[in-house]
Formats: structure tokens, sequence, C-alpha cells
């Protein structure tokens, strides 16, 4: 089976069949600032201002990737699909941004055995497809069962691989193309009285898995109504709306389903009757659009920023841009935080890391970025929404600490020169080398700058060649509000391979940070957990210096006037699941 | 003639499979994965190896030409074999490594809003180039003369994505004078489709037009110092007889043969103005296509392109023989 933390999680695994349960408790896991409520129940929170009626429009250039849930992996597709589709827990939003985890197609939040390595949840009954029909356990473990074509056919393509990594494979399952009359022997249907349940038998233990199973990997598929690759624009609904048509980057209609019930859901209201997607348009033009909020633009939502610097002025007691027209977007705090990622099997000498983190001007790099409007100064890779405690990274000073770099310096015993791959889309990269190499070359640190074709830039970085950089710069967001999304992806050991390392561009190989990241991972105590992560945090930044965080991103976000909506800071959208006109009949 | 046509036409057929050969070729070149990129955000060794499998792009290259080729005149299967093996009848263009459909249903899907946006802006700028060439040509040296040269040399000088966006801007967004540009079928309503085109068209025309005006003025200036044109006039002929049968058709040569190249290479796409108004045709696809080094719509876009632009030198090459005695008799 494939598993890329087999090897980290081995001091914890336990043999499935000698496992006892020997306690159920129900997980009582908080992360990233987010409670858990066991016992949510629809509908949604209201949001006050909330009309019904009227058509809701999306204008942009590119379409959504992939609307099938085994393969989305992006927050566009999970906003427009989470109309479509139900997963097993998810995360509301309330009319103040506030944000909890509740069960979805699951009536409660998952019961943990001991070791986190069983999971049971109870079924929401009363949930529809656009049929009408019943949706049952058996659709949802097709649905999750799905994910293994990618050890099969590999026709479905795109998505996350979590279930995959995490969910016990007895009989060498490859999917449901490759092996139509196999069984996923590690998600079982069962009952409890009369109440449906669907069981988890993991591979390792996952203290947070009631948080893996947001991700759209967990939505119920119908077997019946599998397309397979065309799935993507047939999805069959059991969200508020369904497909009217879909062509896709042309346009996509979505209506109403009538067989999705406000009382079974606690996540999405159902307030616009319709939803008109024209895509493959001009950036410029739709720019243009929203900043006279003319025709489709006014009752119109947008998937990210459009051309970045036209709706933002020059705030001159911020010192930095804010929004042109307040009313109508949001410009803030984003979940990615940005960091300087220091290869550590090249760059082997401690002092000399250390050295580059107090030297860097992370206040000349970021005026190159766009000045204060980029993101605020952080020392963590991991978002200020999480509530970790505030720690320093050399200095808290933007500017750097050149005489601790130097001394630093002073104990280096080897100074060669580094090099800082960057890509060559824009003329900000370049500028941004530069600074790198002239706040670096005062404190005695040789950097080359090289460009990159950005075509191949990401590419150069996750693989192991000669060419591999020295130093580049990387951003990250959580797939869901936990660093178990963080740090086990970005800096385990055993990513770190002969060819290729894929997120861990420090090219981390350290059995200490594994220690505590395989104890936070199996950890199932809200507040120990977190300790573990702290530590984690600090490790990757102060211990081992393969990082220099640099900010945590700021996002900017256009809606038409009248548009209803509130900033839901895990997708980084507007809540497409609450959304409103102000005036239905406009 | 005949025989002259019949090696013309042998000669397309291999230039365009030396077009294909060569963009197979240059694609194989590249150093960017196509299965990475399909991948998304976490993608180990193994599916990409799966992916490159299920795409055929980890067979040898001369086998991937060969059976490319072939699907152009049989049914391809793809992934024989397999329990996820699915048909591509011929002329079979492939499937899309990113969306999965069929390149010749995407094409058949896109062809009509390119040809559409061809048809209106070429029969505006060929009418309105050669007209504006003719009052130059006719009111040499006076104030039209000027005003039609100076507009021309300003509309020959700007992009389409500037102009473009400006008349969007004022005409669409700000007045509503013009309605928002789209594709809407023809046959399911004739005046949707000309009035979503007509801003396309207008942009495009007013750039292309330039060129043809002072074109139709040079080869106007040039036939009116003909004797043929001052024995015409001096024995009754009519100005409007003189000019368009005699004057014109002298002028008119030079100007089809550009218009057949123009539009030839107009029908395989007009990307930035397709880009420019959020026009879903063929150049806009291949652009799409290059940016994610999504193989078979990039041959596809190439062959649609290439097929246009082969076939428009031939009719040119013929219409030449057809307009020209001289080249007629030559020959």
């Amino acid at each position: 089976m494939k598993n890329k933390s087999t090897a980290i999680f081995a001091a914890l695994a336990l043999s499935a069949s000698a496992l006892t349960v020997v306690s159920m408790s129900p997980a009582a896991n908080a992360a990233g600032g987010i409670t858990l409520n066991a016992k949510a129940v629809g509908p949604a929170p209201a949001i006050a201002g909330t009309k019904k009626g009227g058509t809701l429009n999306y204008t942009g250039k590119s379409d959504v990737n992939h609307l099938d849930p085994t393969r989305c992996y992006d927050t566009f597709c999970m906003n427009i699909g989470r109309l479509l589709w139900r997963t097993l827990t998810a995360i509301q939003t309330d009319g103040n941004g506030k944000q909890t985890l509740v069960g979805d197609l699951a009536s409660d939040v998952g019961t943990a055995s001991k070791d986190s390595k069983t999971w049971v949840f109870k079924l929401r009954s009363g949930v529809k497809w656009q049929d009408g029909t019943d949706v049952t356990c058996e659709d949802l473990k097709y649905g999750i069962s799905r994910t293994w074509d990618i050890e099969g056919s590999n026709v479905l393509t795109s998505g996350t691989e979590y279930p995959v990594n995490y969910i016990e494979n007895k009989t060498a399952y490859k999917g449901p193309y490759t092996t139509p009359t196999g069984d996923l022997s590690g998600v079982v249907c069962g009952k409890s009285g009369s109440v449906e349940t669907i069981t988890f038998k993991l591979t390792q233990s996952a203290g947070d898995f009631n948080f893996q199973t947001t991700m759209p990997n967990y939505a119920a598929v119908k077997k019946s109504k599998d397309t397979g690759a065309t799935y993507d624009d047939n999805v069959f609904s059991n969200g508020p709306y369904k497909i009217e048509s879909r062509i896709k980057k042309d346009k996509s209609f979505f209506v109403k389903n009538t067989y999705w019930d406000t009382k079974t859901d606690p996540i999405r209201l159902q307030n616009v009757d319709r939803i008109d997607m024209l895509l493959g348009q001009d950036s410029v033009n739709t720019n243009n659009l929203y900043i006279e909020d003319t025709g489709r633009a006014t009752n119109g939502m947008v998937n990210g920023p459009l051309t970045q610097n036209v709706p933002l002025i020059y705030d001159s007691e911020y010192d930095g841009l804010k929004l042109r027209f307040e009313n109508r977007g949001y410009y803030g705090k984003g979940p990615y935080v940005e960091w300087l990622a220091i290869n550590v099997q090249k760059v082997t000498d401690l002092n000399l890391r250390k050295a580059i983190q107090c030297a860097l001007n992370k206040e000349s790099l970021r005026a190159t970025a766009g000045g204060k409007s980029t993101g605020d100064y952080t020392n963590s890779v991991v978002p200020v929404e999480f509530g970790y405690p505030a720690y320093t990274v050399c200095t808290d000073n933007p500017k750097g600490d050149l005489a601790k770099a130097k001394t630093f310096m002073s104990k280096v015993k080897k100074n060669t020169e580094l090099v800082f791959a960057y890509s060559n889309a824009t003329t900000d990269a370049e500028n941004g080398a530069l600074s790198i190499q002239s706040s670096l070359a005062k404190a005695g640190i040789k950097v080359k700058i090289k460009p990159i074709d950005s075509t191949d830039y990401y590419t150069l970085l996750e693989t192991q060649s000669k060419d591999t950089p020295d130093l580049m710069l990387y951003a990250w967001g959580f797939d869901w509000p936990n660093s178990s999304t963080i740090f086990p992806p970005l800096f385990a050991s055993d990513l770190v391979g002969k060819d290729t390392v894929g997120e861990n561009k420090s090219r981390v190989q350290d059995k200490a940070l594994d220690a505590i990241m395989n104890k936070a991972l199996a950890e199932s105590n809200a507040t120990k957990q977190t300790a573990l992560w702290v530590q984690a945090d600090q490790y990757v930044s102060n211990t081992i210096a393969a990082v220099v965080p640099l900010w945590q991103l700021k996002t900017l976000l256009w809606k038409g006037s009248n548009v209803g909506s509130v900033y839901n800071s895990i997708s980084n959208s507007f809540d497409w699941a609450t959304v409103y006109l102000k005036n239905p009949t406009k | 003639m005949f025989n002259y046509f019949i090696k013309r036409v042998i000669a397309s057929i291999v230039l365009l499979f030396a077009v294909i050969f060569v963009t197979f070729g240059l694609f194989m070149a590249v150093p960017a994965d196509p299965a990475r990129l399909s991948c998304g955000k976490t993608c180990s060794e193994e599916t990409k190896i799966g992916i490159r499998h299920a795409m055929e792009i980890d067979i040898p290259f001369s086998e991937q030409y060969k059976r490319f080729v072939k699907g152009l005149f049989v049914d391809r299967i793809y992934n024989q074999g397999s329990t996820v093996a699915r048909t591509c009848e011929a002329p079979c263009l492939g499937f899309s490594f990113r969306t999965d459909e069929n390149v010749t249903d995407l094409l058949q899907r896109r062809a009509p809003v390119t040809f559409s946006l061809a048809l209106g802006a070429s029969i505006l700028w060929l009418t309105g180039g050669v007209l504006f060439g003719m009052l130059s040509a006719l009111k040499r040296g006076k104030l039209v003369d000027k005003l039609v040269q100076s507009v021309a040399l300003f509309g020959s000088s700007l992009q389409i994505y500037l102009i473009g966006w400006v008349l969007s801007l004022y005409l669409v967004i700000r007045n509503n004078i013009l309605p928002t540009p789209a594709y809407v079928s023809p046959f399911e309503s004739i005046t949707s489709w000309a009035g979503g085109m007509l801003l396309p068209w207008i942009t495009l025309a007013f750039i292309s037009m330039s060129g043809y005006a002072r074109l139709t003025r040079s080869g106007m200036l040039e036939t009116l110092s003909e004797d043929y044109v001052r024995t015409a006039r001096s024995n009754g002929l009519t100005k409007s007889r003189v000019y368009f049968r005699h004057t014109l058709r002298g002028a008119i040569t030079p100007i089809i043969t550009i218009f057949g190249l123009d539009l030839g290479g107009l029908l395989g796409g007009a990307v930035i103005t397709e880009s420019t108004f959020g026009l879903k045709g063929v150049g806009r696809l291949s652009l799409e296509a290059v940016y994610e080094l999504d193989l078979p719509i990039i041959i596809g876009t190439v062959i649609f392109g290439a097929f246009f632009i082969i076939v428009a030198n031939l009719i040119v090459d013929m219409l030449y023989a057809v307009l020209d005695p001289k080249v007629r008799i030559s020959k």
C-alpha cells in the first residue's frame, strides 16, 4: 500500500489484528482555533439580512478544475463543489465568521479509540440525492473508495491522497474501476440501533481524523451515477444545488436541488434560486465590470483576486494599500504563510543558516512584493489564527540584525556561495531576489541569484539534482486548520527521496522533529496536541533554522454590491454556502 | 492547370503532416511533465507513473506518433485491454490531458466561434478597407486622403487588447451602447449572434482595415495612371464604372491574395481577440493548451490552423491564376 508516512510512524504502529479497543471517547479535538460541535443540526446559522431568491453570477477567467469530489484539491472547487456534495464532516461558518467543526453527512464529529486508530461516526438520516433517494453509508463508502483509483487506472487524477495514506486496505483494493468487485476493508458500514454508522480502521494514529474527513474525498458518490472521467461535469448532487448544464471552461448553471432539506444541513443555506457561471473571461474586462458594479458584476462573486492593484488605493495613514470600495470586498489576512526555505542538505552549517535568518532584511524584501499590502510579518510557518504563543526568530526587527548575523558568520567553517532560485514570471520576483542578495551580502553571505522559467520552477524545487538551489521562497496553506496539514507534509523525513522531495523544500530529515510530529498526530487531547505542534514550530524555525518565516499573506476579494456574504478564512473566499442577494429582484 | 492543382494539393498534404511531426517533436523537447501538472498539489512518483501510462506518454516518441497518425484514419483504443479502455473515433485527435474531453468534439464546439469572428471581421475590414482606400486614392492630396492615411496609421499601430479593453469599457460596461460580447449560435438567434459579435468584429476590423486601405490606395493610384483607364474615361464611361469595374479590378489582385492569407490565419484562431472578449474559440483553446501542456489539444489546434492556412494558400494561388490572365497564360 502506498503510504508516504509509513516509516515515520513505524514506532507507533500496532498490529491492527492485535488492537483491542479499550475505550472510545468522543473526539475532543480543537485545532487552529476551531471548536467542535458534536450535536449540530440544521438549519445553518442565520445571517442577518439574508433574503431568498435571485440569480447569483460568477464571472472569471478560469473554470473550476474539477467538480468531481475525488479529484478536487483546491479552494475554488471546494467552494463550488460544497454546493453539490456533502462530506462526512465539515466546517460551519456563522454570520460573524466564527467556525466550528460539525457533522455534515455525519450527525456527530466522530468517536475515536484511545490510540486514535479507529473512528466511528453516526450518519445523519434524511439526506437525499437529487432524485429523492436516500444517501446511504454504501454511497459514502463508494465515494471514499474512488480515491484508490490512483493505485489502479489513474482516471481520477488531481485529488488528495489522504484516505490512501491513512485507511487500512487489507485486500489490495485498487479502486472501483480496476477492482470493481473488491472491497475496501478499512471502511465498514454498520448500525447502532436504528442509526447507520461508518467505522474507519486506520493504519496510523490520527488524533484529528475528523478534520481530515472534511476533505472532498469523504463525499458520497452514488455508484450508479458514477461516470468516471466525465463525472466532473455530471456530479450527482446531495447538496442544495444541482447542475442544470455545464460546458467546461465556458459556462455552468446550477439550480436548486428540491430534495435538499435545510433541517439536515448545519452548513449550507439555499438562498439564491440559481447560480450562473461564465468562464474564460478576460481579467481586465472583469475587473472593470466589478469596479463599475454593472451588468453581471452587481450580483456577482469572483474567486480570488482579480488584477491585483486596480481596486486598491494608497492609504497614507496605514502606509499601505486598502480596498477602494470597502463594502464590496475583503482585504485582510488570508490563510497562507510565506517563508524563505533553506536547503539543509546543501547548507549544512547551522551557523550559516542562523546567520541567514539574522541578516535577511524582510522589510526590503516585502517592499519588492508590494509593501505592507503583501502581508504581516511572522516568525512562524503557521497562521496567527492558530493562536500559538509568539516567539522570536533571531530578531523581531524586520530589517534584521546584522551584528548577530556577523557573530554567527564568524563561526561558519566554510562560507560558500549560495544559490537563490526564483521564478522569472514577474519583475517583482527579480527585485525580490536582488533584495535577498544584497541584504545577505552585508553579513558576508555570498548569494548568486538564478532565474528559472515559471513552467520549470516548481519541478526544480521538488526534484533532487545538481541544480537544486540552496535558498528558495515558498508558501503554504493548510488543508484543514490544524498543524497536522502543515508540518508533516512540509518537514517529514520520508518525503526526501533520491529523486524528489515532495513539499519538503528544505530537505529536512530530522529524527527528533519526526518524533514530535508523530506524537502530535497521535494525540487526541487538544491541549497536548497543540503544545506538541508549538514545539515542532519552534524546532523548525529556531532549533534547526530550516526556514526564515516572512509574512502571512493578505488576500483580496471582490463581490458585487448586491451580494451579501461572509468571509470564510478557511476557503479564503466569501462563503458560497451561505451567500445571498440583498435585493433578489435586481 | 489541372496538373498544377494536383501537385499543389499533394504538397499541401505533405506540409500538413510535416507540421504535425514538428509540433510533436517540439512538445517532447519541453522539460515540464504533463503528468505532474495533471496530478495536483501532492503527487507521489508512483501516481505520476500511473498517469503517464494512462495518457500513453510513457511509450517511445515514434510509437506515440505512429498511433496518433493511424488514429486519424482508424478508430483508436486507449489503454487497450484494461478495464478503463476507451475508444476514440477517427479522425481521432485524442483526449485532453486536463479535462478528458475528446479533442475533435472540443474543436467542433469551438470552431463556430472562430468562424463567426473571422467571417464578420473580414467582411468589415475588406469592404471598409477597400472603400476608404479608394476614397483616399480618388481624393489624393486632399484633406480626406490625409485623414484616411492618418487613421490607417493610427489603427495599424494599435494593439487589439488595448483598443478592445477601451471600447469594452466605454461602449459596453459604462454606457451599455453595445451588448456584452458573447457567442450565441446564429441558428438560435441571428440578432443575438450579430449583437454578441459586433464589438469583436469592429475591434478586429478597425485594426486590420488600415492595411487594406493603404494597399487599395497604392494599387488604385498605380492603376489610375494606366493608359487604359484614361482611354476608358475619354470614351465616356461613367466614373463609377471606370473606378469600380476597371481601376479596382486592376488593383484588387494583391488585396485578394493578402485577404486569403489573413483569413486563413484567422480561421486558425484569433488568440488575442478571443482572449480579450472572452470568446471561446479555437485560438483561445490553443493558448490554454500551451499553458497546461495539453498535447492532444495543442496538436489538434495546430492541425486545425495549419489546415486553413494551407487551404487558403492553395485557394489564393488558384484564384490568382483566375484573376490575372498573365498568370493563367504562363501556367
